[in-house]
């Protein structure tokens, strides 16, 4: 494949996978209610999963296996095992709200409500998976989910004042009508919106299945330079909308739908139209990523053979974790739990497993004998550190701030 | 006996003291996989993580804070070669050597 | 001293693949064999399988995915978890490789042939390789 070319899919992948349900409903919340005052958690979290995806993509290169395949030996099984059973209720959560996010992107475009659409969109997904190849699939919704740029140019057709903009992500402290409380509840929930680990999984796969070698480092390393920091801007921007349209009416997100509302404020019909192709492309895109990388997980963990590279039949055990997540998640989304409690209580419990996922790409990262000159350098070492130390506290917050807060609803 | 029994089993001189737990087995490459004889660490979740990490085996040496953290077990790990092992089972080994005796685990390979 | 190397870092957990690369599962556990003449012991069976690891995971989880893998495996099959003989490594680096095929092993990855002619095969579209 042509180098431009990688380039260019590498990046789009990384800002398809950036942005997801997760975000759509975490940062326009957090717009709504702290305006840009939580804003400058993206510039953690975006340092945080181009440091771990540039070494889950050293770790893929060298031994081109993905970098978690290696996490069981250095947390030994049970830990493992832990970190797996974990990522497995995640993901149930999370791509049940993919599903709704999906479902959502056919309301707006039809105004049928969106319960109704849960069984198309598992249909769809179901169809994709087993028809269509990886590739395809990683393009196509990376190249549609530019379309939520849409939300960037909306900020700017919102005429804000930049000053009041300015003044407000500065500001580290909640808003006079919020509490500490809330506001750390927040913080965590923006952790685990935007350092979502399939991110660093399907950089490192996708560096396998492009079988790119050592030589390839500096395309990885661009892919990385420049895809992430673009998903941190559209995150901003998002809560900068909900912020401009929101936050002086005192409006609470609390469906769905109003996540596109500030891009149809701003830009009318076809703003909403773009807006509603790049929700659907996000969280379908998620919805087959996050699918994938827990089915994968759980094949790597017991070392079984695993999908799209071989056929179904040839990935029994595979194919059935995958089939069972998606059609727990869709009867999870049929009994009509809120899809946004569900979303908020995912990233949070997402947010609180990622210790589990960082620390063992980091051990692995400085094995000198496996990884010879592609070993961890100082950069990736106290980035990454810093980011384990951060990522340790906000697990241990997660919870005690999700009964605290009442999942932020206080 | 498999691996996993012997992995954590507690290691006594032969005066019945415990000087360790069994860390890790040190085999030949293959194809005959002999063991060469056993890595020894003290009890603790420290101890135990500066062997899995590979800390302890001198395979890595960064990130910094987790090398300091680790540093004091990576220190105390101990080698004894197949030949100083009286007896192996997994309630306990035997090594036939005081601790003193035997060599720090960063010294034998 | 001669070259030796650590059991963990090379072959406690790590990935089986095939003659092929095909993966077979991972190295969930290894039987020592112990020479009737005193001599060093030597590493004689990797076991594979939820059956041996649920032993080293412990606790009631562990327990029941030793009972799971347990009464799963096809009946007429020896009770003791999945074994095969370590001399069928054919290389440790960067993953444990055999020198045979998957299909030539018997009674390793059981579930894996189980779902696959009972569930996995009998749904549309299967026969089709995706790549």
């Amino acid at each position: 494949m042509n180098r431009a070319f990688a380039f260019t899919l590498g990046t789009l992948s990384a800002i398809g996978g950036f942005i997801d349900i997760g975000d759509l409903v975490a940062d326009a919340q957090v717009g709504a209610r702290f305006g840009l005052r939580l804003a400058w958690v993206s510039l953690f979290t975006v340092a945080g999963i181009m440091c771990f995806s540039e070494m889950a993509g050293r770790v893929a290169l060298k031994t081109q296996r993905p970098a978690l395949a290696l996490a069981r030996s250095r947390l030994g099984p049970r830990f493992g095992l832990f970190g797996l059973i974990g990522s497995l209720l995640v993901t149930a959560l999370l791509v049940m709200a993919e599903l709704a996010g999906v479902a959502l992107a056919f309301q707006l475009a039809t105004s049928v409500h969106y319960l109704l659409w849960v069984p198309v969109a598992l249909a769809l997904v179901l169809l994709v998976v087993w028809k269509l190849p990886f590739e395809v699939m990683e393009r196509v919704y990376g190249l549609l989910g530019l379309a939520m740029l849409v939300f960037v140019v909306a900020v700017w057709q919102l005429d804000p004042d930049w000053s009041q903009l300015w003044s407000s992500a500065t500001t580290p402290a909640p808003t006079g009508r919020e509490t500490w409380a809330t506001y750390l509840f927040f913080l965590v929930a923006l952790v685990g919106a935007q350092m979502t680990p399939y991110e660093m999984f399907f950089f490192s796969s996708g560096a396998v299945d492009h079988r790119w070698r050592p030589k390839d480092i500096k395309v990885m390393r661009a892919n990385v330079i420049v895809g992430f920091p673009l998903g941190g801007i559209l995150a901003v921007a998002i809560q900068a909308v909900a912020f401009l349209v929101f936050f002086e009416a005192g409006v609470r997100v609390e469906h769905l739908s109003q996540t596109a509302l500030p891009v149809a404020v701003a830009l009318g019909k076809i703003g909403l139209v773009v807006a509603i192709v790049g929700i659907f492309a996000a969280t379908f895109g998620a919805t087959l990523e996050t699918l994938f990388a827990s089915s994968y997980d759980t094949a790597q963990y017991f070392g079984w053979s695993y999908g799209k590279v071989q056929p179904p039949a040839r990935a029994a055990r595979f194919t059935t974790v995958m089939l069972a997540l998606l059609f727990a998640a869709a009867a999870l989304a049929l009994t009509t739990l809120d899809p946004i409690t569900v979303t908020i209580v995912a990233v949070v419990c997402s947010a609180s497993l990622l210790p589990f996922l960082f620390l063992p790409v980091l051990l692995v990262a400085n094995d000198r004998e496996l990884m010879g000159e592609l070993a961890n350098g100082r950069l990736s070492n106290a980035v990454g550190f810093a980011t384990v130390t951060v990522s340790v506290i906000v697990a241990a917050l997660a919870f005690p701030l999700l009964i605290l807060t009442k999942g932020g609803t206080v | 006996m498999r691996i996993s029994e012997l992995l954590d089993a507690p290691v006594v001189d032969p005066a019945e003291r415990q000087i360790g737990v069994v860390r890790d087995l040190r085999v030949t490459p293959r194809p005959r996989f002999q063991v060469t004889g056993l890595t020894i660490g003290q009890p603790g979740w420290l101890d135990r993580a500066a062997h899995a990490w590979g800390f302890a085996e001198g395979r890595a040496a960064a990130p910094w804070p987790l090398r300091k953290l680790t540093q004091r077990a990576a220190r105390r790990a101990r080698f004894a070669p197949v030949a100083l092992i009286g007896s192996w089972g997994p309630e306990r080994v035997v090594v036939t050597a005081g601790f003193t005796s035997l060599q720090p685990l960063d010294e034998s390979s | 001293m001669t070259e030796h190397v650590s059991v963990r870092m090379t072959l406690l957990d790590a990935q089986i693949v095939d003659r092929d690369r095909l993966p077979i599962g991972r190295v969930d556990d290894l039987e020592l064999f112990f020479p009737p003449d005193g001599g060093p012991p030597q590493i004689a069976r990797v076991l594979t399988g939820s059956q041996a690891l649920g032993k080293r995971i412990g606790g009631v989880i562990g327990r029941w995915l030793t009972s799971m893998s347990a009464r799963l495996r096809r009946p007429g099959s020896r009770a003791g978890p999945s074994t095969f003989d370590a001399g069928l490594i054919a290389d440790t680096k960067p993953m444990v490789r055999l020198r045979v095929q998957a299909d030539e092993l018997e009674g390793i990855a059981g579930l894996e042939r189980w779902l696959a002619s009972r569930l996995v095969e009998r749904l549309p579209g299967t026969g089709h390789a995706d790549k």
